[in-house]
């Protein structure tokens, strides 16, 4: 694989987050390439969804800076860069009082998408995601977990954000409904080959997913690189957490 | 906007800007709350009527100092008051020497006052007629040698210049246990015999009603209580003719006829109005119509003021209380602030409230008191802000987190999140906020009818005052009724406002 035209789209340069006095993220420095897919992953605590929360800038860094496409994310620029950018939300975060199609379309008709437009949207997400027509109508308490979480990355991806970002995507899913979808996922990933970043706690999951591993612990970087690299590391932390999901990787 | 939200919202602005009821025009008579105030009132209206002239008779406003107040500020135009009552509480920080100094201090604030009518009322001490003879008791100086008796009296009677604490410096009482008890009410408790003594009036038909003994003035401590009317100077040229009429009543009502016009209204059970229109016809030789409404027409026009106390005070609350809930959901610190103070609101007694609302709304050019009484909205308003202001507090301060981040995360701006999400999401508590309120300011605003705001409260009020329970459910069941139909009205209203989905949810 050519890796030379690899750009840059997403950075967190040392940042740091501090909550009531308690370090979640300690000084890290983080590049997301643009068109891979990044995992991070860790032990819960380690800090990873408060970098997500930092790059989408729902949250500012104590110290350090985020940038995304070369501008910094700041708070008053917080609204209209996040519409550039698709987050799912650990357990989908869906709209109770919305359908479907209201909880997808939300943002395209805050900013005035045509009915068509919609429509011929929805019809390639659809396709894209493997979901049936007859979800659309529905209300986040009348689908399944798996249908939930499918329509909470087509909300994600309605407005062909510059970047993905998702929390757990499959966490609270039962297993036979997670391979499916973790199966979905990367071929969505694969299809639009966008930017996207993934946290998990799951190995499987980050090995199957994830062009880039980066391994936190304790609010700070463990290690980062492909599987194979980490497989390789003769870092003590990074064998022990390797150790303790055996069999990833094995697909 | 769908076509349920938008007919909704039809519905709530015809029922906000549609007047209810027609404003007061015509000179108007105000009345005390007790029966022979309201008689002498329907006598004042009936006269009117005699000379074609349209007076309203406001009923009931209360006591001594609103009624003043508001014949003063021009609210009412005419009252009847009693000689006693104007030396020892109006005018009690003057010397009167005679009846001319007191026309003369009158006349200085733009009053006139008639000649008496005839009678005196003066107070008295009441006890039950076997409990007085069982005690021997037949002078106030007597009481004396009983300090363990338990004695009721009006708030007015215990805070007047010539009230209780006066009586007692005079005939140095020992009684210990006196608490303050509406008239109404203190009676049926001497009937009970949970207290042994009462203030009367003389001329009242409840001493012969519940059988009471009136113990005599032996000191001479009560002055005359001659009744007079007090009305405003400009009346004599707005209204020449009703005066004239008014004034023929001057010297012409003895005491024993008042004691049988008050009998023949507690005891015999007639309407104010009737009694006064048949006192007109044989002693005045005046023919008015009495004209009564049948009570399918009573209830109808209680119904449309008892409504439009509730929806002005309601509107309001709503207008003010989802602003102030959404701002104390918002800001933690302003938050705690907003809840303490409505919650404070809700501990005011409403007498209190309603009359310390009387001054400023008068101050405002409002109508204080009477049918439609601004201070009577006011007051509700205020009951009706709490539910409000804490459901809508509670209901934001509810929706779940990681829905407020995914709004976030969307781009929403602030105000669009508010909006499109967390209202809706706490339409539940909003709208069980609001129904609480309703109901609330229901029941409240017959409490309106303490200071003659009319609606259900009215007929409750005058019910206590006969001792007629017919008259008080007149008053009780559509009040009820109201409120059921509220309730009705607002489960109808969650199922358009509260989103389908949130609906599924509950049910699965």
């Amino acid at each position: 694989m050519q890796l030379a035209t690899v750009s840059t789209m997403l950075t967190l340069e040392s940042g740091s987050k501090v909550f009531q006095g308690t370090v979640a993220v300690d000084a890290v420095d983080l590049t997301i390439a643009e068109g891979r897919t990044t995992v991070l992953i860790g032990p819960s605590g380690c800090g990873k969804s408060t970098i997500l929360r930092l790059l989408l800038g729902l949250i500012e860094p104590t110290a350090g800076r985020v940038t995304f496409s070369g501008t910094e994310v700041t708070p008053a620029a917080g609204p209209a860069l996040r519409r550039r950018m698709g987050y799912v939300i650990q357990g989908g975060g869906l709209f109770p009082h919305l359908t479907a199609r209201e909880n997808v379309t939300l943002m395209a008709r805050r900013i005035g998408w045509s009915p068509d437009q919609q429509q011929s949207r929805l019809a390639d997400l659809s396709a894209l995601t493997a979901t049936p027509d007859h979800i659309w109508d529905r209300y986040p308490v009348q689908m399944s977990g798996g249908q939930r979480q499918r329509v909470a990355l087509m909300r994600a991806l309605m407005l062909d954000p510059e970047v993905l970002l998702l929390d757990e995507p499959l966490g609270a899913l039962d297993p036979m409904v997670r391979a499916d979808l973790q199966a979905d996922l990367r071929a969505v990933f694969e299809q639009l080959s966008k930017t996207v970043v993934v946290v998990t706690h799951d190995l499987h999951e980050a090995a199957f997913l994830g062009h880039e591993i980066v391994l936190l612990r304790d609010g700070r970087i463990a290690a980062a690189g492909s599987y194979a690299t980490l497989q390789n590391s003769d870092d003590d932390f990074v064998r022990r957490f390797l150790a303790a999901q055996p069999g990833a990787g094995s697909q | 906007m769908s076509k349920r939200t938008l007919f909704a919202a039809i519905a709530l602005g015809v029922l906000l800007v549609v007047p209810l009821s027609n404003d007061v025009v015509g000179p108007r008579i105000g009345s005390k709350k007790f029966t022979e105030s309201v008689i002498l009132g329907e006598l004042a209206r009936a006269l009117a009527e005699s000379v074609n002239v349209a007076a309203v008779h406001q009923r009931e406003l209360g006591g001594t100092r609103i009624l003043f107040e508001a014949l003063c500020a021009g609210e009412i135009d005419a009252y009847f008051e009693y000689t006693g009552t104007i030396e020892r509480e109006i005018l009690s920080d003057q010397e009167i020497a005679d009846r001319a100094a007191m026309q003369a201090a009158l006349a200085s604030k733009g009053i006139q006052m008639s000649r008496p009518l005839g009678f005196n009322n003066s107070y008295g001490i009441g006890l039950a007629e076997a409990r007085a003879a069982e005690l021997g008791l037949e002078t106030i100086s007597q009481l004396t040698r009983h300090p363990e008796l338990v004695f009721a009296f009006t708030s007015e009677f215990l805070d007047r210049g010539d009230g209780w604490p006066a009586l007692r410096d005079a005939y140095g009482l020992p009684q210990k246990n006196v608490t303050g008890m509406d008239h109404d009410i203190a009676y049926r408790q001497l009937a009970n015999g949970a207290v042994d003594a009462v203030d009367v009036y003389t001329t009242d038909a409840d001493i012969a009603y519940w059988g009471l003994r009136v113990l005599a003035d032996d000191r001479k401590h009560f002055p005359r209580y001659d009744a007079v009317l007090l009305y405003r100077a400009d009346l004599e040229q707005r209204e020449p003719e009703w005066v004239t009429a008014l004034l023929r009543l001057e010297g012409s009502v003895s005491e024993p006829e008042m004691r049988a016009l008050n009998a023949a209204v507690k005891i015999d059970r007639k309407t104010e109005t009737a009694v006064a229109t048949e006192y007109l016809q044989d002693q005045l030789g005046v023919v008015v119509a009495a004209a009564e409404d049948p009570l399918l027409v009573r209830v109808g026009k209680r119904t449309l003021e008892h409504l439009e106390l509730v929806r002005l005070s309601f509107m309001a609350a709503v207008f003010v209380g989802l602003p102030l809930g959404i701002l104390a959901a918002r800001r933690r610190g302003l938050g705690q602030v907003i809840l303490a103070l409505t919650g404070v609101i809700q501990t005011v007694p409403a007498l209190a409230l309603l009359v310390v609302l009387i001054g400023p709304m008068a101050a405002l050019g409002l109508q204080s008191v009477g049918t439609g009484s601004a201070a009577a909205i006011c007051a509700l308003f205020l009951y009706s802000l709490l539910p409000i202001v804490r459901n809508t507090c509670d209901g934001l301060r509810g929706v779940a987190p990681d829905l407020i981040e995914s709004a976030d995360a969307l781009g929403l701006a602030s105000r669009e999140r508010l909006f499109l999400i967390e209202l809706p999401l706490a339409s539940r508590s909003i709208l069980a906020g609001l129904k609480t309120a309703a109901i609330l300011n229901i029941g409240f605003a017959t409490l309106g009818a303490l200071i003659g705001a009319g609606g259900y409260g009215q007929p409750i009020l005058t019910g206590i005052r006969l001792d007629d329970y017919q008259l008080i459910l007149e008053g009780a069941v559509p009040a009820a009724a109201l409120a059921l139909l509220a309730q009705g009205a607002f489960e109808l209203l969650d199922r358009t406002l509260i989103p389908r989905g949130l609906r599924l949810q509950r049910e699965a």
